[in-house]
């Protein structure tokens, strides 16, 4: 009862309250579903503190543990990407500096919750769902990346370099994963690791599915109500007397003066 | 085979490759966990579903907004939403088969929420890198000149 009042009922709030806000049409339906999401997400965010007897809590303690990183990293994206050659809303060039301190910040962070000592520990063991975000977005990162790139290189025009760059960041997190496959971190052994890198895998492909599947699912019940809907009544063809007048409105707006 | 559709399967061969060779990386280094591996599957696929289904039948209110309020699609989704639950909820009960360190199958079903909401933060912050570093490499670059001066 405890959990439901305090994890799960929050958690509802801030998943329906996000989708609500991101398909309504109607600001105030935006602003109340917003202002729920927030609410909902405070809560889970608390969930350690307020049922911390709870498993369910773990998921607050880690979104208590890497929002910190995860918004450096964001922050720090949004500063480098508007600080540079951008036509409306340019970011100064102390943003820029800002924005590279916070990315590399970001990453060191989150980083060292894997090979050094700032895991996401909870009653003396690591945090288990720290276990599943890890390896997810590693292994998420390393293939959008490496699908970034190629998009680049393959869809623009003269992208080289961008497709470069971007080849880097997939090789980076691709290397990490393999070390952290091959080597030992002070909390996370490479053993470990690689079981929930597996589990991470599974997880990837069975939720591409089953999205997969409900989106067909969806698209098949809109499909079915439009084509049971009754035809649409097709107008009359135009009299000639119609056709006179349509005639003569083109004819006044073409032609043009002459030079 | 035409050009744009060729370019598509690089792409998508782009995006599974990595993944891909890290499992053979994985596979190499000689781990069991195939049945550990089927049954976090099994589960994602099955939350993954509901779950989706669930959002979607939300949305479909949105939907309806702009097709003069009808119920038939919303009952629609309504209907599979409640299936995928009554799925997940049987196959969890199925004893050993997709169970895994929870003791029950709402122990379970509600490990399997916490972990898809997990992945689906992973998720956006691995498409925040991708996403993000091809914007960042794009603004990074002097304008080019489009046309040479006359």
């Amino acid at each position: 009862m405890q959990a439901a009042l305090w994890f799960w009922i929050p958690a509802i709030s801030l998943v329906v309250g996000t989708g609500t806000a991101l398909s309504s049409r109607s600001e105030n339906i935006k602003n109340f579903s917003k202002s729920i999401a927030i609410i909902g997400f405070i809560f889970v965010l608390f969930s350690p503190v307020t049922i911390p007897e709870s498993p369910s809590s773990a998921a607050g303690h880690l979104l208590g543990s890497i929002i910190g990183p995860c918004a450096l990293l964001i922050t720090g994206i949004y500063l480098l990407a508007f600080s540079g050659n951008v036509e409306v809303g340019k970011l100064s060039s102390t943003d820029r500096k800002i924005g590279s301190v916070c990315t590399f910040f970001g990453l060191i962070w989150l980083e060292g919750m894997h090979w050094w000592t700032w895991t996401p520990m909870l009653d003396g063991e690591v945090n288990p769902y720290w276990l599943v975000f890890w390896p997810t977005f590693l292994l998420l990162a390393t293939g959008l990346s490496s699908g970034a790139a190629f998009s680049l290189r393959y869809l623009g025009d003269s992208r080289e370099n961008e497709s470069n760059f971007m080849l880097v960041i997939s090789s980076l997190t691709f290397t990490l994963t393999v070390l952290g496959m091959m080597l030992d971190g002070p909390n996370i052994t490479s053993e470990t690791f690689r079981d929930h890198f597996w589990l991470a895998a599974s997880d990837i492909f069975g939720l591409g599915i089953g999205v997969g599947l409900s989106i067909l699912v969806f698209a098949l019940v809109i499909w079915i109500y439009e084509s049971s809907l009754p035809p649409v009544k097709s107008l009359d063809v135009p009299s000639q007397q119609e056709l006179e007048q349509a005639a003569s409105i083109i004819s006044n707006h073409i032609g043009g003066e002459q030079e | 085979m035409s050009e744009v559709s060729k370019t598509w399967k690089v792409i998508v061969m782009a995006i599974s490759v990595p993944p891909l060779l890290l499992m053979i990386i994985g596979a190499l280094l000689g781990d069991d966990i195939s049945n550990l591996a089927f049954k976090r599957f099994g589960n994602a696929l099955i939350t993954g579903y509901t779950f989706s289904t669930g959002l979607l039948f939300i949305n479909m209110f949105f939907y309806a907004d702009s097709r003069q309020r009808p119920l038939a699609p919303l009952f629609g989704m309504l209907l599979a939403t409640i299936f995928g639950t009554m799925i997940t909820l049987w196959l969890l009960s199925q004893g050993d088969l997709l169970l895994e360190d929870n003791g029950s199958a709402r122990a379970q079903a509600l490990s399997n929420i916490v972990r898809i909401l997990v992945s689906s933060l992973a998720l956006i912050m691995a498409v925040v890198v991708s996403v993000g570093g091809v914007f960042v490499a794009i603004t990074s670059r002097p304008n080019r000149n489009l046309f040479e001066e006359e």
